[in-house]
């Protein structure tokens, strides 16, 4: 079955071909101005061949005065259809005579002294025109576009091979990427719909353990109570690690408006409404950016690094450091803490979902913070990394583009 | 040289009005003469250029007063009239003789003649006397030299 040609396919053809006929014709131009330069080089060259002889000849008659002698010598320019007028002057700037074929102002016009033996006699005065020149350009215009004409067709032959292939290659990645969006579109609407969903019967049994430990709580044991307290955290957690995968499918789905965004209000929000341990400073040193992003995610962006700062810092004296730094098209900001560090070789891994470095007993972390920063970041043309060292602090740098500024 | 120029052109202008005055008429007869050794050469070459004008003397006062110690092809010019060498002989009766330029009737062996038409100065040439002497004359000048029949 013959499927139809993507429209891919016939912008390609036409552009082939639109490119293959400018080309001709842009060469048939090329043609064109060379021999017009050569008509008139050669036309220079026989206008200059004209006036040596006129002269050599006209020396005599200017010498003697003898005009019906110089008539003589100008009629013989009959057999020069390219010239237009010729005038003869004597020293004096009077003309002596002249020879008229066409009068109109020619394409050359050539002035040249007459001299005898190093003495004056007088001046040379010459017009010429281009002979044929219009015929010659119009074979040419005709030539040029008889052959772009042809050659439409056979570039339209030539190609129908590539085209095919071309097609099909593109019909296939056409396909290919249409399935990979409905499958991303599905796994995102699973995301979504499964994490919200789920919320609805772990909140079923977080009621029910708090139900028991309250109504049994004299009927259970020490163990029996333990191992209801170890329910009740591995239900926080699910519940925190629901609500990660939910924000993240959310930072894909929702599609948020720019607006104009003061980093340093919006960081200072963000500080305010986290709650930072006493223990823990966070400065913002630099004075940041106003841009054109998305406010909500930007929120997510800072919420996410400064809270994972704080989680990890392990000091008794906890400080944070906010900086931008304006870099050619983009602003650069950065997030240093001085806590415990990352090794080099988790730099990637750290920013892949669910993925903890620490134990989840430890650090309560579900693994899901730093890849929706990831994502944050890409979805708005900047990326992320870290910098580290095991024992000196970790910093978390990111790009946001500058073409986005608010004046 | 510039003024020499200057004058020869001066009495070329005045070919015009030629005819009006014997004076006018020398005096451009002069200019032609002195116009002539451009397009002739003598197989001798002269150290300097005798213009013999032994019958006109108001030719020769004429040609004396434009011409005399002039140069042309870097040589002077001496007018004289009479001379044992005469490169340039105006004379009704011309002599044979192989190095001189003769202006003079063409019937009697001159090589050029000075003729009136139509109120102006021209010259006629007889090519066959010119083929038998030892002058090369230009074809140039001969292009403007009236030519009898019978040349």
């Amino acid at each position: 079955m013959k499927t139809a040609q993507p429209p891919i396919i016939k912008k390609i053809m036409l552009f082939g071909i639109l490119s293959g006929a400018i080309s001709l014709l842009l060469a048939c131009v090329g043609f064109g101005i060379v021999e017009f330069y050569k008509i008139k080089s050669e036309s220079l060259a026989r206008v200059n061949s004209q006036i040596e002889i006129l002269i050599y000849n006209l020396q005599p008659t200017l010498l003697f005065e003898d005009k019906e002698a110089a008539d003589k010598i100008l009629l013989s320019l009959q057999n020069a259809p390219s010239l237009n007028r010729v005038r003869i002057y004597k020293n004096d700037g009077r003309e002596f005579t002249a020879y008229i074929r066409m009068d109109q102002d020619g394409d050359l016009k050539l002035t040249k002294s007459i001299q005898f033996e190093g003495r004056p006699l007088g001046r040379i005065e010459i017009e010429s025109h281009y002979v044929g020149l219009r015929e010659r350009y119009l074979t040419y215009a005709l030539v040029s576009l008889l052959i772009t004409i042809i050659s439409i067709p056979c570039l339209f032959i030539i190609s129908a091979p590539l085209r095919a292939q071309v097609g099909k290659s593109v019909a296939q990645l056409v396909e290919t990427t249409e399935a990979l969006k409905r499958s991303n579109q599905d796994l995102e609407q699973f995301a979504y719909v499964a994490s919200h969903d789920l919320k609805a019967p772990l909140r079923g049994i977080a009621s029910l353990v708090d139900w028991i430990s309250s109504d049994y709580t004299d009927k259970l044991d020490d163990n029996g109570k333990e191992q209801l307290g170890l329910l009740a955290k591995r239900v926080r957690r699910m519940h925190d690690l629901i609500d990660g995968i939910l924000q993240y499918s959310k930072v894909q789905r929702t599609k948020e408006e720019k607006t104009s965004v003061n980093f340093n209000e919006l960081v200072k929000e963000v500080i305010d409404s986290m709650a930072v341990p006493e223990h823990i400073e966070v400065k913002i040193e630099g004075p940041l950016p106003t841009l054109l992003t998305p406010r909500i995610q930007m929120e997510q962006l800072f919420q996410n690094l400064l809270s994972n700062a704080v989680k990890f810092i392990d000091k008794p004296r906890g400080l944070i450091r906010i900086n931008g730094t304006e870099e050619g098209d983009h602003w650069r900001f950065s997030i240093a803490d001085n806590g415990p560090g990352i090794d080099s070789k988790y730099y990637e891994k750290i920013f892949q979902i669910f993925q903890t470095l620490a134990s989840r007993e430890e650090t309560e972390s579900t693994g899901v913070g730093l890849a929706i920063v990831k994502k944050i970041v890409e979805n708005n043309g900047g990326k992320v990394w870290v910098e580290s060292q095991v024992g000196s602090g970790t910093t978390f740098l990111f790009t946001l583009s500058k073409s986005t500024a608010v004046v | 040289m510039k003024k020499r120029i200057l004058t020869i052109l001066f009495l070329l202008t005045c070919t015009a009005a030629q005819g009006q005055s014997s004076v006018s008429e020398d005096a451009v007869k002069a200019a032609f003469i002195f116009h002539f050794i451009d397009f002739v050469e003598w197989s001798d070459e002269p150290s300097e250029f005798h213009i013999c004008i032994p019958d006109d003397a108001n030719l020769r006062t004429a040609v004396s007063e434009s011409l005399e110690g002039k140069l042309v092809k870097n040589k002077k010019i001496l007018v004289v009239n009479q001379s044992d060498v005469c490169h340039i002989l105006v004379s009704d009766n011309v002599p044979a003789a192989d190095q001189t330029l003769t202006i003079g009737p063409l019937e009697k062996g001159a090589l050029l003649e000075f003729r009136v038409v139509n109120n102006k100065l021209r010259f006629a040439a007889n090519l066959e006397t010119i083929r038998k002497s030892k002058l090369k004359i230009s074809s140039q000048l001969l292009k403007l030299a009236i030519l009898d029949k019978n040349s």
